[in-house]
């Protein structure tokens, strides 16, 4: 292949994947720093516990007023231990995933937790889903599109984000349970239970979304490469579809740990409101009940939850950003 | 690839532009139009090349996007004629343009880092074009992918295929770029700006390129505000301001025997060897150059730079990068001294430890005879404003809550009534011929010319010996490049500043240096009076820098 | 600040959406016809009025039970109708947006004062001190907002102040973060670097520049958060976690009156209605305003 064109000299750096090295000391402080909040977060509910007004023996004891039954009970749960003893005894009991036992039901915390889990997780797997289908396709059908399709998203998104989330799932319940009567009031056990919790609980969660896909392509739209691609011949679904949703789903996907946890408080809400039994009712009843171990434990799930996605997160966005860097 | 390209028309010129005009639109509304392009016309030959040449907001970009549909959305244009090889373009609808998009005629933007999509890879995009026009059958398309990437010659060109345009040297995404643009085999290529803020080398390399496509067959439209480069390629030269046409005829009519006062003024402000000594800004009808005001080096020494060294460790490597390799150098009283090298030669970084923003590893800076660098920062401070910073970015430079007065003010010296101090902005501004209006105005507000004259009234408020510029006439439009350059000259002709030039740009600091160090890769490569090194280069690396400079220009007398 | 050191910017991309969001609310509100904005701002003004002045609304109590007129229909005599103890919604709605609000003020007050002191802390302090505030932040923002305001309210009792202090506190993640980021880019910002070269000092640089440029921030933040701190409170109090009935905070008037949804349509859609549109017209109307003020400035 002859060619006219002057080589490229011997200077112009050959680019070579320095990748290995670096990429697996990125990955380990990550690691590293997750692990460092779970701990942090571990430490801050056993400091808040302490903190807390009232005697956790109170709780136990219940009726009982003699102190030599508190005593007993006191060195049962092992509350008589200086401060110091009981929080490396929790570490190390976290360590086992021994999430200690719940004072109310005198049962392992995780069987108490055990059968609650799959509602409240099909619930937020479902909502996900929901969520994601439904922002993707109105951040693709009214990015960088006239302001009427624009306006109307930005109503529909702020609507989704304003309006309490608990209202939408009454203002659903009345409309499609009770005066529509097409879905089911009380839990019977069938997938039609999923439906309107589902819905409500993804639409904040839509409404975000959309908002952070549609920012994230239109950025990637003003970009001179979208014009590049234009002149390539590439129509506008393509463009949007193929190039600017990439861009906007890389830049967002840090986001995930963080709207996880978000959903998982809405499910909380979303649970009491529809009557269905889940993580979220069992962690309301364990705070007004005073379940300090069922609440630490829940709320250290959550944390490891977060963690654990946000530092997947991570890790993959570094993996993708030394794909794309020499 | 044959000779001939595929999509040439058998008859008439391949681009015949009459009449074009442009106007914005608002609100899909056709009248209440604000016109910004009236009626320009030209036509382009197979295998010939017009430049479209002007200043910011002449209207060249977007009259030549305009051939493609691209001039943007809230634009609206009409032309008496408007063929695209061979094909009425317009009442051309959306399905229309995208065949000819990519097919018929390619795009080539500047600065493929911004330009080329960074997740994707070459073959992808590539192949995205091949794909569009069905060019080849599907079973061809990776022979193709590679074939293109060597006829732009990039080398490896298999495995560079699968590479993003991050993982690329400049030129040689700049080649992919074009790669990308001529797949199809386009019968005309539009190319907007496509060497700006490129090193000299690449941009060579891309010239050789476009070069190599004219001679195939290729009509070739270029935008550009750089004359040099333009002379280089192009069989005929338009000259636009403000949207029309006022000057047009070959490179060399056009450089040699400008027409047009614009057009004379315009190339006038271009510094080069030739213009050493004299201003570039050329009033309105005069002719001839002006003659700057002497200039008289001193026998001071005010900046004395030994031996400074600066590393930087990079993440996942065994040894640290030298940005700074054993730079020495002295900048005289009056004297200006031009640090010039190619992006990543550390010239920036020598600014930096000289004004004493980034501390040396090793070496020292003195200043006026009395330590500098080596001093702790709480004893330097009461000297600060003796060396004083202009940069290529004013407005940053600037806190955005501040008027242009307070601006100024706030590199005032210390202990003056509020009348001293009103009376002394007053005096720089008019020094720096920034009108007196425009002292309670944001910055934000001015133009790019005024913003630069307020950065050099705020660094003559400090009193200072001496002053650095980095870079701080590049984001500048020519014109305006020539004034400022002029309002340098003259206060340095007064107080007899040391001045430390810093630039890429080897015309701005052959025109304004009296001697000039060269840079690569942080080492000095060689030092000299400047007439002596840009005539007679010695290192290897200067004279590539001044092989790979476009020509054309020397030959250009007022 | 002689060597300015660049840290590592920590722009988490929690904050980048909330630029996102912000932006694209404040490109709906600079849309709206003026005629929406300010039937918005004259609902604003209402609700303050209720706030501070609930008589000028309703002469009665929003305690005032009456048995005799339970569930009633929206009616003349009572215009949003009654609940199951015979109170007029009406009222009680007034007097809730006290608490609503009251919720949402005080939550963001406290998420401002300890966000922005953390933030120009951490931007303003060393290595460490950032370090150290910067994982206290992350752990904070570990927990969803709920979630962290029933942990809070485990370990103290459900009541309207500690609702308050546990909205708040899970919002002083996003003002920490935000004063943070902006703190550290003014200090290495191109002015300050000039400003050192006028031999500008240390402390001179962070109150003249640094500091000003920082807290212009602040009113918008917190303007357009108060409308996130409602929704939150009320959500917790839904749960009934804050106020307990029967005062008449509308998350807690919601949850109340869950059983009855069936029966009273009137009960479940009026007090959504007002909280939402509340924090939907605080949202537009701060965007407007806030654009205002800029361009007047």
């Amino acid at each position: 292949m002859t060619t006219l064109l002057v080589p490229p000299t011997a200077t112009e750096p050959v680019s070579r994947p320095r990748a290995a090295n670096s990429l697996l000391v990125a990955v380990l402080k990550r690691i590293v720093s997750g692990v460092i909040v779970l701990w942090g977060a571990a430490t801050l509910t056993f400091v808040g516990l302490q903190l807390a007004p009232g005697d956790i023996v109170d709780i136990l004891a219940g009726e009982t007023v003699s102190d030599q039954a508190r005593a007993a009970i006191a060195s049962q749960w092992g509350l008589d231990q200086p401060v110091l003893l009981q929080y490396l005894d929790y570490l190390a009991k976290l360590l086992r995933f021994d999430l200690g036992e719940s004072y109310v039901m005198r049962q392992p915390v995780a069987d108490v937790l055990g059968n609650q889990i799959l509602p409240t997780v099909s619930l937020a797997v479902a909502a996900v889903l929901l969520s994601v289908v439904a922002s993707v396709l109105i951040a693709v059908a009214t990015a960088g599109r006239g302001p009427v399709a624009r306006g109307f998203a930005s109503g529909l998104e702020l609507l989704a984000v304003s309006v309490p989330v608990f209202w939408w799932g009454i203002v659903l319940i009345i409309s499609f349970s009770f005066t529509l009567k097409i879905f089911p009031v009380v839990a019977t056990g069938s997938w039609r239970d999923l439906v309107l919790p589902t819905i409500t609980l993804a639409i904040p969660t839509t409404g975000l979304l959309t908002q952070v896909l549609r920012t994230g392509m239109e950025q990637a739209l003003d970009e001179p490469f979208a014009m590049t691609i234009r002149a390539r011949g590439v129509g506008e679904f393509a463009l949007r579809f193929r190039h600017a949703l990439r861009h906007a789903a890389v830049s967002s996907m840090n986001l995930a740990g963080w709207l996880l946890g978000g959903l998982l408080g809405g499910a909380v809400i979303t649970e009491q409101v529809f009557g269905r039994s889940g993580l979220g009712t069992a962690t309301l009843s364990a705070v007004t009940n005073k379940d300090i171990p069922v609440v630490m434990a829940i709320v250290l799930l959550v944390a490891f939850i977060y963690v654990l996605t946000s530092t997947v997160v991570d890790v993959l966005a570094v993996v993708i950003e030394k794909r794309g860097q020499s | 690839m044959t000779g001939t390209v595929a999509s040439a028309p058998t008859t008439g010129p391949a681009v015949d532009v009459r009449d074009l005009r442009i106007g914005a639109t608002r609100r899909g509304r056709a009248d209440g139009d604000d016109e910004i392009v009236h009626g320009i016309s030209f036509t382009i030959d197979a295998g010939r090349c017009v430049a479209l040449v002007g200043e910011s907001g002449a209207g060249k970009s977007i009259s030549a996007r305009a051939l493609l549909g691209l001039s943007g959305e809230g634009t609206a244009v009409t032309a008496q004629t408007l063929r695209v090889l061979g094909d009425d373009v317009l009442g051309y609808s959306p399905t229309q343009w995208r065949q000819l998009r990519g097919g018929r005629a390619g795009l080539i933007l500047q600065d493929a880092l911004t330009s080329l999509d960074p997740l994707q890879t070459l073959h992808s995009a590539i192949s995205e074009v091949l794909r569009q026009h069905n060019t080849v059958p599907r079973s061809r398309v990776d022979a193709r992918v590679v074939e293109l990437l060597e006829l732009v010659g990039i080398p490896d060109a298999a495995a560079r295929s699968r590479q993003r345009p991050g993982q690329l040297s400049g030129g040689l995404r700049q080649r992919a770029l074009i790669a990308t643009a001529i797949a199809a085999d386009p019968g005309l290529i539009v190319a907007d700006e496509p060497t700006t803020a490129l090193d000299v080398t690449v941009q060579r390399q891309v010239l050789d390129v476009l070069a190599e496509r004219k001679a195939a067959g290729t009509a070739l439209l270029l935008v550009s505000h750089d004359l040099a480069v333009v002379a280089e390629i192009a069989d005929e030269v338009l000259v636009l301001k403000d949207g029309h046409v006022v000057e047009r005829g070959t490179p060399r009519q056009v450089l040699d025997a400008p027409q047009h006062d614009y057009t004379r003024r315009l190339i006038a402000a271009i510094p080069t060897a030739a213009s050493r000594g004299t201003r570039l800004a050329v009033t309105e009808g005069v002719s001839e150059r002006v003659a700057l005001p002497p200039r008289a080096v001193g026998e001071a020494t005010v900046i004395d730079a030994v031996g400074l060294v600066k590393s930087y460790a990079l993440p996942g490597a065994s040894e640290s990068f030298r940005a700074v390799d054993e730079v020495t150098f002295t900048v005289h009283r009056g004297e200006t001294v031009g640090l010039v090298g190619e992006s990543g030669s550390g010239k920036s970084t020598v600014g930096q430890i000289v004004l004493g923003l980034t501390a040396a590893d090793a070496g020292t800076v003195t200043l006026d005879g009395a330590d500098w660098s080596t001093l702790p920062e709480r004893r330097r401070r009461a000297r600060r404003r003796s060396l004083q910073l202009v940069s290529q970015d004013p407005l940053s430079s600037f806190d955005p809550r501040y008027s242009a007065a307070r601006v100024v003010a706030e590199a005032l010296p210390p202990g003056l009534s509020k009348a001293q101090r009103t009376a002394r902005i007053a005096e720089l501004f008019d020094r720096v011929s920034l009108a007196g209006s425009l002292a309670q105005r944001s910055p934000s507000r001015l133009s790019g010319g005024q913003r630069q004259r307020l950065a050099i009234a705020r660094a003559l408020a400090a009193d200072p010996i001496a002053i650095v510029c980095d870079e701080a006439v590049s984001a500048l439009d020519v014109s305006i490049q020539a004034q400022i350059l002029d309002l340098l000259a003259d206060i340095q002709a007064e107080s007899h500043l040391a001045l430390l030039f810093i630039s890429h740009d080897l015309g701005v600091i052959h025109h304004i240096a009296d001697r000039v160090l060269v840079m690569e890769k942080g080492r000095v490569v060689e030092a000299g009076d400047a007439g002596e090194v840009f005539e007679n280069p010695q290192a290897p690396y200067t004279r590539r820098l001044l092989a790979d400079v476009p020509r054309g220009l020397e030959l250009a007398t007022l | 600040m002689t060597a300015l050191r660049s840290r590592q910017d920590r722009v988490s991309p929690i904050d980048r959406w909330r630029q996102s969001s912000r932006a694209t609310v404040d490109r709906l509100a600079a849309r709206l016809p003026i005629v929406v904005v300010a039937l918005l701002a004259l609902w604003l003004l209402a609700v303050v009025v209720a706030v501070f002045l609930p008589q000028v609304f309703v002469p009665g109590s929003p305690l005032e039970a009456s048995p005799a007129d339970a569930l009633q229909a929206p009616s003349p005599q009572h215009l949003l109708g009654t609940d199951q103890l015979g109170r007029d919604q009406f009222t009680r709605i007034v007097y809730g947006l006290r608490y609503s609000l009251g919720i949402g003020v005080g939550a963001m007050a406290v998420s401002v004062v300890f966000g922005v002191l953390f933030g120009l802390v951490a931007g303003l302090g060393g290595w460490f001190v950032d370090e150290v505030l910067a994982r206290f932040i992350d752990i904070i923002s570990a927990f969803p907002a709920v979630l962290l305001a029933l942990l809070v309210i485990a370990f103290t009792e459900p009541g309207i102040v500690n609702l308050t202090i546990a909205v708040g506190i899970s919002a002083i993640p996003k003002f920490a973060r935000v004063i943070r980021a902006e703190t550290v880019r003014v200090r290495t910002s191109d002015y300050v670097t000039h400003a050192v070269t006028f031999g500008a000092r240390r402390s001179r640089l962070v109150l003249r520049h640094v500091l000003p440029n920082t807290l212009t921030l602040i009113p918008v933040l917190a303007m357009i958060d108060v409308g996130t701190a409602i929704i939150a409170g009320s959500g917790l109090s839904f749960l009934q976690l804050g106020p307990q009935p029967p005062t008449p905070e509308l998350g807690v008037m919601l949850s109340e009156s869950r059983n009855l949804f069936a029966f009273a349509w009137w009960l479940a859609v009026f007090p959504g209605v007002v909280l939402s549109l509340t924090v939907i017209a605080l949202t537009v109307v701060g965007s407007r305003l806030q654009r205002t003020l800029r361009r007047a400035s």
